[in-house]
């Protein structure tokens, strides 16, 4: 049986079985009251979830995710109460809704992170109840809208305990959704995000999409859950969605643990129970949160991804293995047999590019061109503009002048992750990874590019994207044998050592399918074995695999006699370029840079 | 006009007042404190409980609210702020956000869920400015405020501790080698800022009449707009920034009294907050840092 089908079976099941059970088995274990205060407990826990997915997966904080309840709430009512359909119409809308609102949000969110993020949140949040969610025109004012529980025409569910049965089955729906976002490519993207914008890009993420992708499925869950929230109020009013509820929502995620479904669904449905307790006893509970929360924050001191780390049991106790141990380079597995044809026409062109800091021409109006099928290098003292080079041609730098093409396809004004989707790959010098992801999980994101399946299969998980997660997945074991790491490959990258990182990175590059092979310093932190070691697998990629490659070294002998061209770097400008042999001898260069070297 | 000009300028000054205790914490710790206005919300609880609970002089309840506000803002700092010193900002922040939701569970806990009344301190008919009654209290505030503001600019100017104060924002590393005591620094920064915020909240409540909760959320949203318009790192910009909010405030108010919708001075306060931060984060009157 198929992931998929299962999933459909498990739905089904869950609602033809839930409700009559609960139906019967409900006022016997408990009185009606603790049945709608249970449902208030599913609907913030679906709301959890929602702020789990933006906070847990993308690393995005919301502190207004009371407003998108509201929203929500107040959408399902105009809905169910003044045009009288069906809750379930409701619960739609207020997805819509939800989703909308968050829409707005999440535009001005792109540009902001961190500490802003949570501060346009948070005003969002307490404007929307000062404001919008007072206005008469949508939410009836202060008088509150009706929310009744409405199942068609006239008929109104009066059974407390079969509309818990419904929440409870919402709450199963929005899990294997939340489940589905994190077995794909959208929640890999998500996390990638998390930990490393810059380093998504190179992986062919487009960050902005996926940013607003995240906010706008938060805000569709959260839409959801407050409507069932305000269905098993009855009535609502912009109060009922105060700040005080965003940050309940903070404290059900943070209490459950940043990214653990089951702990921010358990730690909502608890802490609601709350009015049930004894009035002595009451309130106590949200201090005691708030308290662990703190006592956390204080004893994790690495932000919000700090935070996550800790919750996943990682980084807290980071044992990075020896750095001087001997790396044996495997030969890379190569997924993508598209053998590059040799031809004389050149893979990658830049022409005369400038890449200027204030007064500072870190590059200036250096050309280059690597053709197909071959190794190109680039070399020149520390400070000569090779990085920026580099990052100027994948698009990291913006360049003031200057043009880039791979294929003669110009890519100069494209943003970095659509460089990287043309078939720019690259590494960086301190390993553009997902350190707190495992070295499969790493492997997996590589490909990105190749889970072509859309967001809507994604969130279905349908399944032809069952299929091509099942064939990414056999292909990144392949892949994570061949670099030998088959025992380590749910190791989170950061516990290796910095020569298996690079490694691993290699291996993630490469399995993005990348046109150009563009690596920073391939060969710093290894050994001379290692290094000659992973000279040999680059000649083998060119050779047997037509694979160009265009590297950054500072290992001169190892780049005059494995590369086929040679481009040297001064001051940000060109020196000198030719075939090695013919480089080792001109004065200019000798003096410049190889001096030292080679005398 | 004139009128919400009036109105404008005595709240404005409060909020001044409120965005100075932001942008001293800001300037001290880098840190946006999210539970600065919540600070002042829980002193002015427990001021209106000592005045109106156990019978005691208005005098005495600001300050037990004061005595409050300034052990909360300490007891902060050396719990969170001072052990997370070397930490990314963002470890802070969420800091502030749990204190935010202590405060608000403590409140609920402690004092419920209630509106509570508080008579204002000074009664007497007040003097009469562009037809705007303007009464003894406010009057008090705003001399309150001038003083209060006057006051802490002098002793940061002039004193070698307001100096190393100041000089803190800028070099931490440079302050150690000088023999400053970053500790003492950083423990003044947090309690002065709670006091402000404590103060900000007795002088802001007889113009909001009853204490209700989440009636502070609203307050930090123009703390924050006066703090962001004056520059996240000026103190005279803070005040101004705080004029403008409260006559901006006063002034759409006014224009849009007859609309049915409400709080539409508030959502022009969040369009002017996310235009600011997305597009200059370093404050609309701030330099480039």
């Amino acid at each position: 049986m198929t992931a998929h089908r299962k999933n459909v079976l498990l739905v089904l099941a869950f609602c033809v079985v839930l409700p009559p059970l609960t139906a019967h088995a409900m006022p016997r274990l408990l009185p009606g009251s603790t049945a709608l205060t249970l449902s208030q407990g599913v609907s913030l826990g679906i709301a959890a979830l929602s702020l789990n997915l933006l906070l847990g997966y993308a690393g995005q904080l919301s502190l207004g995710h009371a407003a998108l309840l509201g929203a929500g709430a107040f959408g399902a009512s105009v809905v169910v109460d003044r045009w009288s359909a069906p809750m379930f119409l409701g619960w739609i809308a207020a997805a819509v809704v939800g989703g909308a609102v968050a829409l707005i949000i999440g535009v001005p969110a792109l540009r902001l992170r961190g500490i802003y993020l949570a501060l346009v949140t948070m005003v969002f949040g307490l404007t929307m109840q000062a404001s919008v969610l007072r206005w008469q025109v949508f939410t009836r004012g202060s008088a509150g809208a009706a929310l009744p529980r409405r199942l068609i025409g006239d008929h109104i569910l009066t059974n407390t305990s079969v509309y818990l049965a419904m929440t409870l089955v919402v709450l199963v729906l929005v899990w294997l959704v939340d489940r589905n976002v994190l077995r794909t490519k959208i929640g890999r993207a998500f996390r990638m995000i998390r930990e490393d914008e810059t380093v998504a890009q190179a992986f062919a993420i487009d960050v902005t999409r996926y940013k607003l992708l995240a906010f706008v499925l938060a805000g569709a869950i959260a839409g959801l859950a407050g409507a069932l929230y305000g269905h098993s109020i009855g009535l609502v009013n912009s109060d009922v969605f105060s700040l005080q509820v965003s940050l309940r929502i903070v404290l059900f995620v943070m209490i459950g643990g940043i990214g653990t479904r089951w702990g921010a669904v358990a730690a909502a449905i608890l802490l609601s129970l709350n009015t049930k307790l004894p009035e002595s006893l009451r309130g106590y509970d949200l201090i005691i949160a708030a308290l662990i929360v703190l006592y956390n924050v204080v004893r994790f001191p690495g932000g919000l991804a700090g935070l996550v780390a800790h919750w996943r049991g990682a980084a807290t106790t980071a044992t990075v293995a020896d750095d001087d141990e001997e790396v044996a380079i495997p030969h890379f597995v190569v997924d993508h047999d598209e053998t590059t044809i040799a031809t004389d026409e050149p893979l990658l062109v830049v022409e005369e590019v400038t890449v200027q800091f204030g007064g500072l021409r870190a590059v200036d109006s250096v050309s280059l061109s690597v053709r197909a099928g071959t190794i190109v290098g680039i070399i020149g003292p520390n400070g000569a503009g090779k990085s920026t080079f580099f990052n100027a041609i994948s698009g990291f730098a913006p360049t003031s002048s200057g043009r880039v093409f791979i294929d003669g396809r110009a890519v100069h004004e494209l943003p970095p992750h659509a460089r990287a989707a043309a078939g720019l790959a690259r590494t960086f010098q301190n390993v553009g990874l997902a350190k707190d992801l495992s070295v499969r999980d790493n492997i997996l994101l590589a490909q990105h590019r190749a889970a072509t399946y859309n967001g809507g299969a994604a969130l279905l998980y349908t399944r032809a994207a069952n299929e091509i997660e099942q064939r990414l997945g056999d292909a990144a074991d392949a892949i994570v044998g061949g670099l030998g790491f088959a025992a380590r490959a749910a190791t989170p990258v950061r516990e290796l050592s910095g020569g298996q990182q690079r490694l691993v990175e290699l291996g993630a590059v490469l399995a993005t399918g990348p046109r150009l092979l563009m690596l920073d310093e391939p060969t710093a932190g290894l050994s001379p074995g290692a290094a000659e070691n992973l000279a040999d697998r680059l000649r083998e990629l060119r050779d047997d695999h037509g694979q160009t490659i265009l590297l950054i070294e500072h290992n001169v002998p190892l780049v005059l006699d494995l590369c086929d061209y040679v481009y040297v770097l001064n001051a940000g400008a060109l020196l000198a370029e030719g075939p090695p042999r013919q480089l080792a001898r001109k004065p200019e260069v000798l003096s410049a840079y190889l001096g030292e070297v080679v005398l | 006009m004139g009128q919400a000009l009036v109105v404008g300028v005595i709240a404005g000054g409060i909020y001044g007042l409120y965005a100075l205790g932001l942008v001293l914490v800001f300037k001290g710790s880098g840190v946006l404190n999210f539970a600065h206005a919540e600070v002042g919300m829980l002193a002015l609880l427990v001021a209106q409980n000592v005045i109106v609970g156990h019978g005691q002089p208005y005098l005495v309840g600001a300050g037990a609210a004061l005595l409050t506000a300034v052990v909360v803002g300490v007891a902060f700092e050396r719990a969170a702020v001072w052990p997370l010193r070397a930490a990314p900002r963002m470890s802070v922040v969420v800091a502030t956000i749990a204190l935010l939701s202590l405060l608000i569970a403590m409140e609920l806990r402690i004092f419920g869920g209630l509106p509570r009344l508080l008579d204002p301190p000074i009664h007497g008919n007040g003097i009469t400015v562009f037809d705007v009654i303007v009464s003894p209290t406010q009057i008090v505030s705003l001399i309150v405020v001038a003083v209060v503001g006057l006051a802490l600019a002098a002793f940061l100017r002039f004193t070698d501790f307001g100096l190393s104060v100041l000089a803190a924002a800028q070099d931490q590393e440079a302050l150690r080698f000088l023999g400053i005591r970053l500790a003492r620094v950083s423990i003044f920064t947090w309690g002065v800022a709670a006091a402000l915020s404590a103060l900000a909240a007795l002088l802001i409540q007889p113009t909001i009449g009853a204490i209700a909760p989440n009636a502070f959320g609203v307050l930090f949203i123009k703390a924050l707009g006066a703090a962001l318009i004056g520059g996240l790192f000026s103190m005279p910009g803070a005040f101004v920034g705080g004029l403008v909010v409260g006559i901006a405030e006063a002034e759409i108010r006014h224009a849009t009294v007859s609309s049915s919708l409400t709080g539409l001075p508030e959502l022009c306060i969040f369009g002017v907050v996310v235009l600011v931060l997305t597009l200059r984060p370093q404050g609309l009157l701030g330099r480039t840092r």
